[in-house]
């Protein structure tokens, strides 16, 4: 009996909270949308074009102390349907008119990576003008034929301001690349030291820096094994609940978020 | 001033009542804690740095004795950092001082609590003095079994994969191992934690949202909770708040434990690896005794 009657306060301690959860959710959701259509209505439909949101971000970051070079995007999708390329798409832009340097996107099934990467650089490619300063690269594919970058791969030119490398990783990348390294015949044990690991896992990820921002969709804070070697001092901030409820806004709280925290290098 | 103090713990009815509740709902068997916030604490309070960090072990002492309460069977702490090793000369000694006291005060009691110990990290980094004390303590309650404390000291993630790399270097290297057992799951059994049961939640206090190198390779399924209290100012209802939050994340931790077990399975029919995990873990205890002969 007592058992039970502690089972039931359990269950609506939890139902409550769920409650709660969503009616907070739900209420910030109708906020967002709701400035957001006000917004699109006083202000005439030049706002949402390229260089109005270029302007709208730099003024924005203007005051921001510091500022993410490499971001990581921690995805929680189980299948093809949860993802909604654009907004993918939208995050390419906002990062490059936000003068970060690398964007990773992972999810640890590797649906993105296996399934929808050719969608996606076809989507970017389609919807992303870039300007003439601007230089966007994918990143070294170790798992897609080479077939699939045809057309799409940006070559790396000298001249522009803005750079922004592309990555997508699964799980496969976290761990599985790491036999290469056990299998690496110039590896000898008395030359194993943290340095001497790390130059040879920097080479087999293509020299992408750690990432000093991982931005989780979804509610669960956790790195879904997210490159473990990469994110030792990797804050990670939660930036939407959905993905396709993902907004500018969403993102530029998310780098104020980031640009308050101090490192302090276990100083 | 201990980590296992004699008297029983004494909690409140309502305490006890929220256990109770808490109980009806998954528990995590694992849990890590990242102590952060002692200095800051002191701080506040106009104290030094040491009576910080002495205030947060008796927390420590606190949290073993509420975790076997609640049912977790396995208690990981971040204690020292080998990036810890660059603050002031002084307060490194402090914490070593604070570090062996406590381990040699409450041996006795480890043993009534049924505790058993483990630090991991780069035992080769600290002083022979502590080593001793360490490998002591290790070898007198290797048989414990009622709850597992490891203790992160000198650690940090990097260096232990490191490490664990080198083990199986060497393994090659001894024709112990050949190319074909390669396999990165071998990297995870040669790990210092691996004895240790999957980490199912993380603590970290005091506000970062960061690992700071602390167990990366061990987390993929780890659910983090973080919360801005202080470690000093850390209750049984931040605990359980932390236990309520796995438990609402518990759906999605369970699908990435099991996913990452289809995908990374353990290494099984072996011999060649069974045998070689087995000299490691001789290896280990070998060097354990040489270091508890050291004066």
């Amino acid at each position: 009996m007592e058992s039970m009657i502690l089972k039931a306060i359990w269950f609506i301690i939890h139902f409550i909270v769920d409650l709660i959860e969503s009616l907070f959710y739900y209420g910030l959701e109708f906020r967002e949308n709701f400035i957001y259509f006000i917004k699109n209505i006083s202000i005439d439909s030049l706002s949402r074009s390229k260089k109005n949101e270029l302007a709208y971000i730099e003024a924005r970051i203007n005051d921001l102390k510091k500022l993410p070079k490499h971001i990581a995007v921690i995805l929680n999708i189980n299948n093809k349907k949860d993802v909604d390329l654009s907004k993918l798409v939208n995050l390419v832009s906002w990062s490059m008119n936000s003068n970060v340097n690398f964007i990773s996107f992972y999810d640890y099934k590797g649906i993105l990576k296996n399934q929808l990467a050719s969608s996606f650089h076809q989507l970017i490619k389609d919807k992303l003008t870039l300007n003439n300063d601007e230089n966007l690269v994918w990143g070294p594919d170790y798992n897609l034929k080479a077939s699939l970058n045809e057309g799409v791969e940006f070559p790396h030119r000298n001249g522009f301001i803005k750079h922004l490398v592309i990555n997508i990783y699964s799980s496969y990348d976290s761990y599985s690349l790491f036999n290469k390294l056990l299998t690496d015949d110039e590896l000898s044990s008395k030359d194993i030291k943290i340095e001497n690991v790390n130059k040879k896992i920097s080479k087999l990820y293509g020299n992408i820096p750690e990432p000093e921002l991982a931005l989780y969709i979804g509610k669960t804070t956790c790195t879904a094994g997210f490159l473990p070697w990469h994110i030792r001092l990797t804050e990670f901030i939660q930036i939407s609940y959905k993905l396709k409820n993902l907004t500018l806004d969403k993102y530029i709280r998310v780098l104020y978020k980031y640009a308050k925290c101090e490192q302090r290098y276990g100083k | 001033m201990s980590w296992i103090r004699n008297e029983e713990l004494k909690l409140s009815f309502f305490e006890n009542l929220a256990i109770k509740i808490i109980k009806q709902g998954p528990i995590p068997k694992h849990i890590a804690f990242i102590m952060d916030g002692n200095r800051r604490w002191a701080t506040n309070f106009n104290l030094n740095k040491s009576e910080g960090h002495e205030f947060g072990s008796e927390k420590l002492s606190k949290i073993l004795k509420w975790c076997p309460k609640i049912g977790i069977k396995e208690v990981t702490v971040y204690a020292f950092s080998i990036e810890n090793f660059k603050r002031s000369q002084d307060e490194v000694n402090a914490i070593m001082k604070l570090f062996i006291r406590k381990l040699l005060e409450k041996e006795q009691e480890l043993h009534e609590k049924g505790i058993k110990v483990k630090v991991i990290g780069n035992l080769d980094m600290l002083p022979n003095d502590v080593q001793k004390v360490v490998a002591d303590a290790m070898l007198s309650t290797k048989d414990n079994s009622k709850l597992n404390l490891n203790i992160a000291f000198a650690y940090t993630s990097r260096e232990e994969i490191t490490n664990s790399i080198k083990t199986i270097v060497e393994g090659v290297e001894n024709n112990e191992l050949i190319s074909e057992d390669l396999y990165n799951v071998l990297i995870d059994e040669c790990m210092y934690t691996n004895q240790s049961s999957p980490v199912d939640l993380l603590v970290r206090t005091s506000g970062e949202m960061r690992f700071s190198d602390f167990l990366l390779w061990q987390i993929p399924s780890t659910v983090f909770y973080f919360t801005e209290t202080l470690w000093p100012d850390f209750t049984l209802w931040h605990l359980l708040a932390a236990v309520f939050y796995y438990q609402r994340n518990y759906t999605q931790a369970k699908a990435l434990k099991e996913y990452f077990n289809q995908t990374r399975p353990a290494i099984t029919n072996n011999p060649r690896v069974d045998i070689f995990l087995a000299n490691l873990e001789e290896k280990r205890h070998a060097k354990l005794v040489e270091m508890s002969q050291l004066m």
